[in-house]
């Protein structure tokens, strides 16, 4: 589904960045990708996003490269910043119709997707309210939302827990889950490593740039441990050497 | 790209940039046939003013032409209106991240590019033609268009300095990150024009001549010394609407 090479991506005038970092997220894959503040959480997924260039390596997305083939790349996944900004002079149903417009979705299909998805994050009643007036977790929801609306094959989240309360946490783990029953794959950088733990199959530990560990939860969090044990020692460990 | 043609267009109407522009010029529509007309009782109102200070009041007399004079006075400040409002639409997305989302859904950025640009072509030209229009009218009414010499003509080549301007604009949005860097851009490259038009070999040849719509109008100039300063201004708006889909392909969002 998405297979990262080598990636290498380096700011001018800084030590932060990415260095020569492979992952493979198969279909039916839940991947969390861990690691501290400034570790290249971001700035991998935004490669991978094609937001931004790289200095070396590849990026798949279902056999296709995301330099070569961007736009059949970006239909195949959706992707949400760790900051929701979204057009706030839209009203909310107004953007999700932009997005689904973009993507070419049919009339039909959306309305049941806005539908189904705006009932199980609760805010049918706010579609029609312009989004400037919607709360830090409202507008991470409907960007939940506009991301779903084509259905995508892989979901990309930069941190998609923050902001959302307890019972859209839940929802979002449900659809999370259903994507991957269905052959989608999920990778999304998290904070909150309880979460990982409990929802995903596999599992990247990224420290400065550079991936200390991946692979299957099971094997990476040992029986008696706790995957924060273990990224605590992996990235002690890491920092050792 | 008919999404985003749409979006822009929202953005446009219900950020109230649309309504301050629509407002402007209407009213420097009006201003210049009614400056006009206001000229004789002006002058009257300040002629004992004016005889103190040592000047002669003369007879006035007003025509069509003194309100077209009017207007080629007045355009260049609605545009300079008109960019100073627009000079934040695409920055404006890169410092909030608004597009971030836009592009990663498959949108292509030369659409972006294209569809942001449409907007603001489109807006000047409805907008000039309104102000055109308006002062078109009220001059035929009360005197007598035909006094002007290549009217259309010269109402056509200050559009199309218009368009140069906003290419631009346009340009400077695709490689700068804010407002100040796209209106110190364009603005630098409008006053360069200028400086350059004080050489008269070159002046034929700069998109700034366009802006010399008056002397068409009073028959001063042959509307074939302007083929040069189309041409170069054509290519220009050409190149700088490839260089800003170039740029922004490969800008950092």
């Amino acid at each position: 589904m998405l297979r990262i090479e080598h990636l290498t991506k380096h700011y001018k005038g800084s030590s932060k960045g990415v260095t020569d970092l492979s992952l493979h997220i198969a279909p039916g894959d839940i991947y969390a990708f861990i690691g501290h503040n400034g570790a290249g959480k971001t700035t991998t997924l935004k490669c991978v996003a094609g937001i931004q260039d790289f200095d070396a390596g590849t990026i798949q997305i279902s056999g296709r490269d995301i330099r070569k083939d961007p736009l059949a790349c970006k239909r195949q996944f959706a992707y949400i910043p760790d900051n929701p900004d979204l057009y706030e002079y839209l009203t909310g149903i107004q953007y999700l119709n932009f997005t689904a417009d973009i993507f070419g979705v049919g009339a039909r299909e959306r309305e049941e997707r806005i539908r189904t998805y705006a009932e199980a994050f609760e805010i049918t009643a706010s579609l029609g309210d312009l989004i400037s007036a919607y709360s830090h977790g409202m507008k991470q929801k409907l960007a939940l939302l506009s991301a779903l609306v084509h259905k995508p094959k892989l979901l990309i989240l930069d941190e998609p827990f923050v902001g959302l309360d307890p019972k859209a946490a839940v929802v979002l783990k449900g659809i999370m889950h259903s994507i991957c029953t269905e052959g989608g794959a999920i990778f999304f950088s998290t904070h909150v490593l309880e979460v990982a733990e409990k929802l995903c199959n596999k599992v990247a530990i990224i420290k400065d740039g550079t991936l200390v560990a991946s692979g299957d939860m099971e094997i990476i969090v040992k029986q008696g441990q706790s995957l924060e044990s273990i990224f605590m020692e992996v990235v002690e460990h890491a920092d050792t050497n | 790209m008919r999404a985003f043609l749409r979006k822009e267009w929202m953005e446009f109407c219900r950020t109230g940039r649309l309504l301050i522009l629509l407002l402007i010029f209407t009213l420097f529509g009006i201003m210049n046939p009614a400056l006009a007309k206001l000229t004789p009782w002006l002058m009257e109102t300040l002629s004992e003013s004016l005889v103190d200070t040592g000047l002669v009041p003369t007879a006035v007399t007003i025509d069509a032409m003194t309100s077209w004079a009017q207007f080629y006075k007045n355009i260049p400040v609605g545009l300079i209106i008109f960019i100073l409002i627009s000079s934040g639409g695409f920055t404006a997305e890169y410092q909030k991240g608004t597009l971030i989302p836009v592009v990663t859904k498959g949108l292509s950025r030369r659409k972006i590019v294209l569809a942001k640009a449409l907007v603001m072509f489109a807006t000047w030209t409805a907008l000039y033609l309104l102000c055109f229009g308006i002062t078109y009218g009220y001059n035929a009414y009360f005197w007598d268009n035909g006094i002007a010499s290549d009217l259309l003509l010269a109402a056509v080549l200050t559009w199309l300095f218009g368009v140069w301007v906003i290419a631009l604009l346009v340009f400077f949005s695709a490689i700068a990150q804010s407002g100040t860097q796209v209106l110190l851009g364009t603005g630098g490259v409008v006053m360069g024009g200028y400086i350059l038009s004080m050489f008269p070999k070159l002046s034929t040849f700069l998109p700034v001549k366009l802006m010399d719509g008056m002397s068409l109008l009073q028959g001063a100039d042959n509307p074939d010394h302007y083929s040069a300063s189309i041409a170069v201004a054509g290519l220009m708006i050409l190149l700088c609407m490839v260089l800003a889909v170039v740029f922004f392909d490969r800008k950092r969002l």
